[in-house]
C-alpha cells in the first residue's frame, strides 16, 4: 500500500469520474447562448434564438458527440453536515455608503453584534467554550460513531453518541429548540433496472437539554420506500432510487410522507406526528394524490409539493401544492400563480408561515425565479424576480420572509463574481437585502433552525490557521429591524 | 479609446469561446463529479456559461479564461447544491452487493470512485482540481474562491477519508466503515 499506489488508484478512478461528455442537448444550449451579444443575461431557452450575427463557433460546439459513460451511484448526502451545508469560500463585504446597484434592492441593517459566530477546526475534536449560549449546530456524518454539536455563541465542540448504524446514509438532520431528528436510509437491494432498489428508513429523534446536547434517541418511525420519483437525466434513470420520506420539523412536530401501506404506491402519505408522544402512539394522517417531494410545517399547518411519479424526459412536468390544516385535516390546492408545464418544469421550493405558504418558483432560472406569499387564496409577490439575481424564501414568521438571493456582484480585487446575500421582506417594507453593520450577510450554505439563520464559511483558528466558521442570525430580531 | 476597448471585449469573448470548445466537457463533467447529478450538472453548465458571457468584462487576463470559469462553475455548484434541497436522494450499492463493475482489477478504482462520491461537493471539487488536474495548491485556491490553507486542509480532510475507503487488497473493493 504505498503511496504511489494510491495515487494511482486515485487518478484512475477520478479518470473514470471526469469522463463523462457534455450531452448533445448541452452544447447546442451552449451554442445558442454564445451566438448571443454578451450583455444579455437571460438564459437562451428563454428567449427567442438568433443564430445569425453571433459567434460562428455556436455551430462547432452544436456538432459534439454525445458520449454516455455508465456513472457510479453517488451518495447524495455524504457531508458530515446539518444540512446540505458546505464552507462559504466568499465573506464578500460592501462598505456602507455603496451597496452595489446590482442588489436592485434597498438595504436593511441590523447591528453587528446580531450575528454570533464561531470557527471550528476541519478535523473537528472536542474543545471547551464559554456557558452554552447556542444556537447549535449538530453534524451528523452518514458512518460516523459521533455527533459533533458546535455552539455558536459559547464555541464548544462537544460530541455525543450517534444513534445511526454503520450502513446508514444520513439524509436529514433536523433541530428546534427541544428536539434533534435525524433521517437515514439503508439499500435493501441491488440494482435491477427498470425495477426500483428499496431502501430503509428510520426517522430518530431525542429531546435536546438546555446545553443543547441531545438525550437518547427514540425511534420514531421506520419503514421501506419503494418508489422512486425520476427526474429527467437523472442517475436515476439507468437505475432507479428509492426516495426516503420527506421531512419537515416545527415546534415539536415533524411531518413526513410514506408510500402507501404495503408499498402498492408512492409517498402520499402524511404523518404529522408529536415528538413528545409515546413510543407507538401515532398521529393524524393526510392523504396526498401524487407522491409528496417535499414538505413545509407550521404550528397550524402543513404544506407540500406534489408530483407524479416516475417523470420521464418528454413528459409535461407536473406538480402542485397543496396544504392541509392541523386543526381539521382539511386539504386544498394552493394558487401560486403559475401552472406546472413545460414552462414551468421546476418544483416549488416551499416555507410556511402560519397558514400562509411561501413558494419559490422556477428556481433552477437564473432571471425568472419568483417568489409569491399566498394566503387565503390572495397572492402576494415577495420578489418579482431580476435580470441580474434570483430569491428563494427559506422561513417566514409573522409576516416576515428570509430568502436567500444570488446573482453577479462586484468582488473587490476580483472579477466580478456570483454570491449570495441574505435579504428579507413584509408587505411593508418590500424586499432588502440584510446587512449586519458595514457588511452583507452572505451566506453561501445556510438552513434555518429553530429560528436562527446558520450558515458556514471560512474562517481563522486562533493559532492563524484557516478553520471553518458557523455564523448564525437571529430571525426574530431580524424580523424586528425590518421598517 | 472605444475601438481599444471593443478589441479587448472582442478578444476576450473568442478566448471564452475557444476555451469553451475544448473545455466545456471538462466544466460538464467537473460539475457532475461536485454535484453527483447529471440532470443538475449540465443545467448548471449551461448556467455557468449565461454567468460568464453576461460578465465577460469580468475577464481581466484572456490568458486566465479557465481559471476564471472554473471559479464561475464551481460557484454554481455551490449555489445549486443549496437549491436542490427538494431533490431525491440518490444512494450507493450497500457493501457486499455487486456492482455493475466490480470485476476484480476495477474494484479498488470502483470503491475510490465511490468514496470520491461520498466526500462532501467542496472536498469532491479539490480533489479533482488537485489530483485529476494536477494543479498547485495556489492555482486550486484561485478557481474555488478558497484560501490556500483551506485547500490544503480539504486535500487534507478528502484523503484521509479516501484511503479510508481504499482496499487494494480487498477482494470485494468495497468501502467498509
Amino acid at each position: 500500500m504505498t503511496d504511489d499506489r494510491f495515487d494511482k488508484d486515485l487518478r484512475d478512478a477520478l479518470d473514470r469520474l471526469m469522463a463523462e461528455r457534455a450531452p448533445a442537448d448541452l452544447r447546442i444550449r451552449v451554442g445558442r447562448v454564445l451566438a448571443q451579444p454578451a450583455i444579455d443575461p437571460r438564459p437562451a431557452r428563454w428567449r427567442g434564438v438568433r443564430l445569425a450575427g453571433g459567434l460562428a463557433l455556436a455551430g462547432t460546439l452544436a456538432l459534439g458527440v454525445l458520449a454516455v459513460v455508465m456513472w457510479p451511484r453517488p451518495s447524495g448526502v455524504a457531508t458530515p453536515s446539518g444540512s446540505a451545508g458546505m464552507p462559504s469560500p466568499i465573506a464578500s463585504s460592501s462598505p456602507a455608503s455603496s451597496w452595489p446597484a446590482e442588489l436592485g434592492m434597498p438595504v436593511v441593517t441590523v447591528p453587528s453584534a446580531s450575528v454570533r459566530q464561531t470557527t471550528v477546526q476541519d478535523l473537528m475534536a472536542e474543545r471547551a467554550g464559554s456557558a452554552p449560549a447556542g444556537p447549535f449546530a449538530y453534524l451528523v456524518g452518514s458512518g460516523d460513531t459521533s455527533i459533533r454539536v458546535v455552539d455558536i455563541g459559547g464555541g464548544s465542540v462537544r460530541t455525543s453518541a450517534s444513534p445511526t448504524h454503520a450502513d446508514e446514509r444520513v439524509i436529514a438532520v433536523l433541530h428546534d429548540d427541544r428536539w434533534l431528528v435525524i433521517e437515514t436510509a439503508t439499500p435493501l437491494d441491488a440494482c435491477q433496472p427498470p425495477v426500483a432498489t428499496r431502501a430503509g428508513w428510520r426517522i430518530l429523534a431525542a429531546s435536546l437539554g438546555s446545553d443543547g446536547m441531545p438525550g437518547a434517541f427514540d425511534v420514531v418511525d421506520s419503514g421501506v420506500a419503494s418508489w422512486p420519483f425520476l427526474l429527467p437525466g437523472s442517475f436515476g434513470m439507468d437505475c432507479a432510487h428509492p426516495v426516503p420520506p420527506p421531512l419537515a420539523l416545527n415546534a415539536g412536530i415533524v411531518a413526513y410522507a410514506i408510500d402507501e401501506t404495503g408499498g402498492a404506491g408512492p409517498a402520499t402519505t402524511v404523518v404529522i406526528r408529536p415528538l413528545d408522544l409515546p413510543p407507538g402512539s401515532c398521529c393524524q394522517t393526510l392523504t396526498a394524490s401524487r407522491q409528496v417531494v417535499q414538505l413545509a410545517l407550521s404550528p397550524t399547518a402543513v404544506a407540500w409539493v406534489e408530483s407524479a411519479n416516475g417523470l420521464k424526459p418528454d413528459d409535461v412536468p407536473d406538480w402542485r401544492v397543496v396544504e392541509g390544516t392541523l386543526a381539521d385535516g382539511a386539504t386544498a390546492a394552493v394558487p401560486v400563480g403559475e401552472t406546472a408545464g413545460k414552462a414551468h418544469e421546476e418544483l416549488p421550493f416551499i416555507v410556511l408561515d402560519g397558514t400562509a405558504v411561501l413558494a419559490s418558483l422556477d428556481q433552477y432560472e437564473a432571471s425568472s425565479g419568483t417568489v409569491v406569499r399566498v394566503d387565503g387564496g390572495r397572492i402576494e409577490t415577495v420578489d418579482p424576480g431580476h435580470a441580474n439575481r434570483s430569491c428563494g424564501a427559506v422561513w417566514g414568521g409573522g409576516g416576515v420572509a428570509v430568502l436567500v438571493c444570488s446573482g453577479i456582484l462586484p468582488d473587490p480585487g476580483s472579477s466580478p463574481m456570483d454570491q449570495q446575500w441574505l435579504a428579507t421582506w413584509s408587505a411593508e417594507a418590500g424586499l432588502r437585502a440584510v446587512a449586519a453593520g458595514s457588511r452583507l450577510v452572505s451566506p453561501m450554505a445556510s438552513w434555518v433552525a429553530a429560528d436562527w439563520l446558520v450558515w458556514d464559511g471560512v474562517g481563522k483558528m486562533p493559532d492563524g490557521t484557516d478553520g471553518t466558521s458557523y455564523s448564525a442570525l437571529s430571525l426574530r430580531a431580524l424580523a424586528a429591524a425590518m421598517p | 479609446m472605444s475601438g481599444a476597448r471593443d478589441g479587448a471585449g472582442e478578444e476576450r469573448r473568442r478566448a471564452f469561446v475557444r476555451h469553451l470548445d475544448a473545455g466545456l466537457d471538462r466544466a460538464y463533467a467537473l460539475a457532475t463529479v461536485i454535484l453527483g447529478d447529471r440532470a443538475d450538472a449540465e443545467e448548471v453548465t449551461h448556467d455557468a456559461v449565461c454567468t460568464a458571457w453576461r460578465g465577460i468584462d469580468g475577464l481581466r487576463d484572456p490568458d486566465r479564461v479557465e481559471a476564471w470559469f472554473t471559479r464561475i462553475l464551481v460557484n454554481a455548484c455551490r449555489d445549486r447544491f443549496r437549491r436542490r434541497r427538494v431533490r431525491p436522494i440518490a444512494m450507493d450499492l450497500p457493501p457486499g452487493l455487486p456492482a455493475a463493475d466490480a470485476t476484480p482489477d476495477l474494484a479498488t478504482v470502483d470503491a475510490l470512485r465511490q468514496a470520491v462520491a461520498a466526500l462532501s461537493p467542496d472536498h469532491r471539487a479539490v480533489v479533482v482540481l488537485r489530483f485529476w488536474a494536477d494543479l498547485p495548491v495556489d492555482e486550486i485556491a484561485a478557481r474555488t474562491g478558497e484560501r490556500a490553507g483551506t485547500v490544503k486542509s480539504r486535500l487534507h480532510y478528502a484523503v484521509v477519508q479516501l484511503r479510508a475507503a481504499w482496499r487494494p487488497d480487498d477482494p470485494d473493493g468495497r468501502t467498509r466503515r
